[in-house]
């Protein structure tokens, strides 16, 4: 082994070219908090990758502010070792991560560069000859999105495993839907739902990138081991730009993830990209933004926060056939504090994406997981995607639960009701269990419509009457005879979900069947 | 009144550049300190310098080259066939290079036939 890699250091000895070049440098006139001021380099770009020459190391810094006197640069490194004084030379590249299939199942941080200790990511272009080295593809973490014409309407699909949001808020590939709700909501629970459950769905998965953005190590660690667990790691990559890392990773990191979903959409591949969360990537900015002396402005954020997210959910799209078809899905998270919707950060993400998914705490203390309130949430393209099957089951079920809570809340006022009030409050419950779910355990989505089906028509009503009476009832059975009906549904007439999953629609013979199969069950139980 | 180091560069210069003898730039340059102490700004003096020979150099087309060495060398002859009349030379020893010479010029640009860059590129 080493005497090949003597051998290797030998030829490259022998047969180098000496080609000196004038190239352009500045100096450092200021260090400070991640950011240099550069004098010099007339010629520099915007987003391009300066070179700083700090004693041994050869640190990479991100032009950002292009003055008339002097450069504001981003460090991508290690800023303790910058001085002033320094040299810093011009590459002429734009920031760009390089791109490739060899990214599945890895964990990089925001340029690219492997944390997972299983080593490159790409084999060394050491060695290499220059025609192979053109085969590397590079991806700007800048990048125009799609235009008008490239474009093709959402159509299809992506189904999250979770019964609340593909029966009323489904989403459509290439669209752009919101996660909001405070900390310890179950947002992040809802995305590693929704990885797990493309490799569940399909034998091949579209691809998924999350991207953490300061989250603590530890997180990122247990996020990747249950990944792992459900063999969602290997249709899956992480990009993550920790806790630790530096404000200019923070920001730079949903770039990245975008610019990798962007390699996948234009080889014609579905992507699905997750950004946990973009209010932190907002705090970064800030951070950049005002150690780079720019005006502040709304909660001291720049004036461009809005065009920050913009121009990175305007990436996420169904491309038309001309251009592949592939498709990007941004899902977008962000933290609000103590519920607040209406601050700055949470109604430019509202306004940008195609929908929000509104997670409430009061919601998940009572139990109701995923905690999502159905009167808040809405998808705006992603009915057009739903499948038949599961817009003939669910077309009434938003409507009956919005009808159910403001009966509850009117019940609580009122002693005396009539029959037909309870027994709609009553359904409402039932409901209500059947769209609860346990984390890291999407369901499918024939399995989904078969159980909203038997849910919403009334068959489930029997189980949840206890000693005759109506007060007895107990709608918290529900879960289990949930579960106990898709087993007996798995084991005896697997046909059925193969027909369902396979036609996506409830035909006449379709329903005939799942209503034989579901009384045959209340009967046998 | 506290004046910025640039603009009391830029008026070193002007004020430089008009006079044709050197006695007399002589005479402005001491005047010039004089001010710098006058109004308690001599500490910004090093700076101050450094940007003059900046603007000196953008105004008269003057170039200042650093030739750069990792010990002291007789590089006469280089001098000679690439240096022009007029040019601010300084010559500085910076052992990183290990073997080689780094020319700099005006602070803009750079040529590096230095050791120590082919062996940053054959490990590269």
């Amino acid at each position: 082994m080493s005497y090949e890699i003597i051998e290797k250091i030998k030829q490259q000895i022998e047969g180098y070219k000496e080609n000196p070049k004038w190239e352009e440098v500045g100096k450092i006139i200021e260090v400070g908090d991640g950011i240099i001021k550069i004098s010099g380099l007339l010629n520099c770009q915007n987003q391009e990758v300066l070179l700083i020459e700090s004693g041994r190391e050869k640190i990479k810094a991100v032009a950002l502010n292009l003055e008339e006197e002097a450069i504001g640069a981003l460090v991508l490194g290690d800023s303790s070792l910058i001085q002033a004084g320094q040299t810093v030379k011009r590459t002429k590249q734009i920031l760009s991560v390089r791109v490739g299939k060899e990214l599945l199942g890895r964990v990089v941080d925001a340029l690219g560069a492997p944390l997972d200790g299983k080593g490159p990511v790409f084999s060394s272009s050491f060695g290499k000859k220059d025609l192979e080295k053109d085969d590397e593809e590079f991806n700007f973490l800048e990048n125009n999105a799609p235009d008008v014409l490239s474009r093709e309407s959402v159509s299809q699909p992506l189904h999250t495993g979770i019964k609340a949001i593909d029966s009323m808020i489904p989403i459509g590939r290439g669209q752009r839907e919101l996660i909001i709700g405070d900390r310890q909501t179950g947002k992040t629970a809802i995305a590693l739902d929704m990885i797990i459950n493309q490799g569940r769905e399909s034998k091949k998965p579209l691809v998924c990138i999350y991207v953490a953005i300061g989250q603590k190590e530890s997180k990122i660690a247990k996020i990747v081991e249950i990944l792992k667990n459900n063999g969602a790691l290997d249709y899956t990559i992480i990009v993550s730009a920790s806790a630790a890392s530096p404000a200019a990773f923070w920001y730079l990191a949903p770039f990245t993830g975008c610019a990798i979903g962007e390699y996948f959409r234009d080889k014609g591949q579905d992507g699905l990209v997750i950004y946990d969360d973009l209010s932190k990537q907002a705090w970064a900015w800030r951070q950049i933004s005002l150690l780079l002396r720019r005006s502040p402005g709304r909660e001291a954020y720049p004036g461009d926060v809005f065009y920050l997210h913009s121009r990175l959910l305007e990436r996420a799209s169904k491309l038309s056939k001309e251009k592949g078809g592939g498709s990007l899905t941004a899902i977008p998270i962000i933290e609000t504090q103590l519920g607040d919707v209406t601050a700055y950060i949470p109604t430019n993400v509202i306004s940008i994406t195609d929908g929000q998914i509104y997670l409430e705490s009061d919601l998940f203390y009572q139990g109701i997981r995923p905690a999502v309130n159905v009167g808040l949430s809405v998808s705006r393209v992603g009915s057009s995607a739903q499948t038949k099957a599961m817009k003939k089951v669910a077309g009434k079920l938003r409507l009956q639960l919005a009808q159910f809570r403001e009966l509850q809340t009117f019940v609580q006022f009122a002693s005396d009701v009539d029959q037909a009030t309870q027994e709609k409050i009553h359904k409402g419950r039932i409901v209500t269990e059947v769209l609860k779910q346990t984390d890291l355990n999407p369901v499918p989505f024939e399995n989904q419509v078969l159980v909203l089906y038997a849910a919403l028509n009334g068959y489930f009503d029997k189980f949840s009457t206890e000693g005759g009476s109506v007060s007895g009832r107990q709608p918290e059975q529900i879960q289990k005879i949930e579960a106990d009906f898709l087993e007996y549904v798995k084991d005896l007439h697997g046909e059925l979900l193969e027909e369902l999953k396979e036609k996506r629609d409830i035909t006449e013979e379709i329903e005939k069947k799942m209503k034989e199969v579901i009384e045959k069950f209340i009967e046998n139980t | 009144m506290e004046h910025n180091p640039k603009i009391y560069a830029k008026a070193l210069v002007s004020v430089i550049t008009d006079k044709d003898s050197n006695k007399q730039q002589e005479k402005i340059a001491a005047n010039f300190l004089k001010i710098l102490e006058k109004n308690s700004d001599i500490k910004k003096a090093k700076e101050i310098i450094s940007l003059a020979e900046n603007f000196y150099c953008q105004k008269t087309g003057i170039r200042k080259i650093i030739l750069e060495t990792a010990r002291t060398i007789g590089i006469r002859d280089f001098k000679k066939s690439f240096i022009e009349k007029g040019d601010i030379i300084q010559e500085k020893i910076n052992p990183e290079l290990v073997a080689g010479i780094k020319i700099i010029v005006n602070d803009e640009k750079q040529l590096d036939f230095s050791l120590k860059k082919l062996i940053d590129e054959i490990i590269i």
